[in-house]
């Protein structure tokens, strides 16, 4: 019996790339005869990691096919098409409503997702949710099939590297450091961190805020952040660092005092476990899947309101009891997310599904 | 540091908000303007680059050739050329009007994108300007009420002394 993984595009370095690789080694570990599959393979990543659609062959109906979904994308329309048993991997979509103002294609890409996702609802016997969040989504969109919640694997291995010294030594200058790190996009509302961020400044003058990502696609919402920063009078202290190497990501991190995620939706944020591997104290918007990742750790915002947000991101970066009291919190959290945690939770999950 | 009660401290800090009758009082993001995305729409029209595209393919093939290569076995291309011979003094006027009515359209066609371009130009040149003059405006308004802030402040703490006094 084979057990491989399918998804449209196999990235280097992104958190799905990542999980999907490292679910290649869970299954191989167990083993399983296994692969990965994808129509578009990034060349940074090694030869033997990924191979393309069409050597897929040979698949028979016990073999089991998990499929990666998190974008729209015409492969969810073919699934049918491949003999094996289904199970989707849902990592989550943004919903278009979010992008409709700022790109019409982003807007398109992420309705004909959710098209793919109501088309596999009786097509797939099992389900992989990242987060409980993603999980109720599924059961809202009429899934009756059995759902679990298996967080993504993530390679903290990688953020051992060194981080780029240039950039830890530019802005070490003793001003409060706050980051946010994901892509510019309107569903992470970066303008309400730059609002939390302006009413900061007000309380401490010697600080800057960080946000970290990429902003490809998304530019007509990047040039109104970027408006909105000058028109508050603090675009000096703010800084779009746009796609940066991973070293500069590693730097911004390392000399970050906290982590600010207004985020308005989320599948499972990534960048919430990395703040907790850099022991920076995370203060975030209770929203989508935030509460599930932080699984108690961290500050939890009930409101968006900046001023709120301001006085909360004051009390901690001034308070060292309570600094010390969120990220030993974190600490605990961060441990069941790694390897060994997700990896066990994985084949139960699994071992039960070929059992059925 | 086990007494620590994050909860309680959120509700103090909004206690203190509601206290001092804090509000954000801030510009709003809504207020600050952005490009729309364009639709385009293959039924309703097409795009301005849709329609280089097309004068592109017309600059390239709007000279027709009357006649095209002969294929075939030699009988076949025989017969070909005796019948291109019996129908040239009708077939060929007809192809060089149309060229000469082509090549006429055409120059009209790059004539009126050319104005386009100058046009939009214009406009953008025009816009970047009005977008500076604001700007500036807007610089001096920021170091008007960074003013006003100070001031602000500065009575404030004169105000807290001659309480205290």
């Amino acid at each position: 019996m084979r057990i491989i993984q399918l998804l449209p595009t196999m990235s280097f370095g992104d958190a799905i790339g990542n999980d999907t690789i490292a679910l290649k080694g869970a299954l191989s570990d167990m083993g399983f005869d296994t692969g990965i599959y994808a129509e578009n393979i990034d060349k940074r990543l090694p030869s033997d990691i990924a191979k393309g659609i069409d050597k897929l062959r040979g698949l028979k109906e016990d073999d089991i096919i998990l499929y990666h979904k998190s974008t729209g994308t015409e492969l969810t329309f073919k699934l049918d098409e491949f003999k094996g048993r289904k199970i989707m991997v849902y990592h989550n979509i943004t919903p278009p409503e979010f992008f409709r103002p700022y790109s019409t294609a982003a807007t398109a890409l992420t309705e004909y997702g959710y098209k793919g996702v109501d088309f596999l609802k009786d097509k797939v016997e099992y389900c992989l949710a990242d987060s409980s969040y993603n999980k109720n989504e599924l059961i809202r969109m009429g899934y009756t099939c059995p759902i679990d919640v298996r967080p993504i694997l993530i390679k903290f291995d990688d953020y051992k590297q060194a981080p780029d010294k240039a950039l830890i030594k530019k802005y070490s200058d003793g001003k409060k450091n706050l980051i946010f790190v994901g892509r510019i996009a309107p569903n992470k509302k970066q303008e309400n961190v730059i609002r939390a961020f302006y009413q900061y400044r007000r309380l401490n003058p010697d600080s800057r805020l960080i946000l970290v990502g990429s902003y490809n696609g998304m530019e007509n919402y990047y040039q109104r952040l970027v408006k909105y920063a000058a028109a508050l009078g603090i675009a000096d202290d703010v800084i779009f660092t746009g796609h940066i190497k991973f070293s500069e990501i590693l730097a911004w991190y390392t000399i970050a005092d906290a982590f600010v995620c207004m985020s308005e939706h989320e599948g499972f944020c990534v960048p919430l476990a990395e703040a907790m591997f850099f022991d920076v104290p995370i203060i975030a918007y209770d929203t989508s899947a935030i509460s599930d990742t932080l699984g108690g750790s961290g500050v939890l915002l009930d409101d968006n309101d900046p001023v709120f947000a301001a006085r909360v991101i004051d009390r901690v970066l001034s308070d060292n009891e309570l600094r010390e009291h969120i990220l030993s919190g974190q600490r605990r959290r961060l441990e069941d997310f790694s390897y060994n945690r997700i990896r066990d939770i994985f084949e139960k999950q699994i071992k039960s599904f070929i059992n059925k | 540091m086990e007494n620590i009660n994050i909860e309680e401290i959120m509700a103090q800090i909004k206690r203190e908000i509601k206290e001092k009758g804090l509000t954000p009082d801030m510009l709003s993001f809504e207020d600050v303007p952005y490009s729309k995305p364009v639709q385009v729409t293959r039924e309703g029209g097409s795009s301005l680059a849709d329609a280089d595209d097309a004068l592109a393919h017309m600059n390239a093939h709007y000279y027709v050739q009357p006649y095209k290569p002969l294929a075939g076995n030699p009988l076949k291309v025989f017969f070909k050329k005796v019948i291109r011979k019996l129908t040239k003094f009708y077939v060929e006027p007809v192809v060089f009007e149309q060229n000469e009515f082509n090549a006429n359209t055409v120059s009209v066609l790059n004539t009126f994108r050319g104005a386009i371009d100058g046009q939009s130009q214009h406009d953008d040149s025009e816009l970047t300007g009005r977008i500076e003059t604001l700007e500036l405006a807007q610089k001096e308004l920021l170091r008007r009420l960074d003013k006003l802030e100070r001031e602000n402040s500065e009575l404030r703490q004169a105000l807290e002394k001659q309480e205290e006094a």
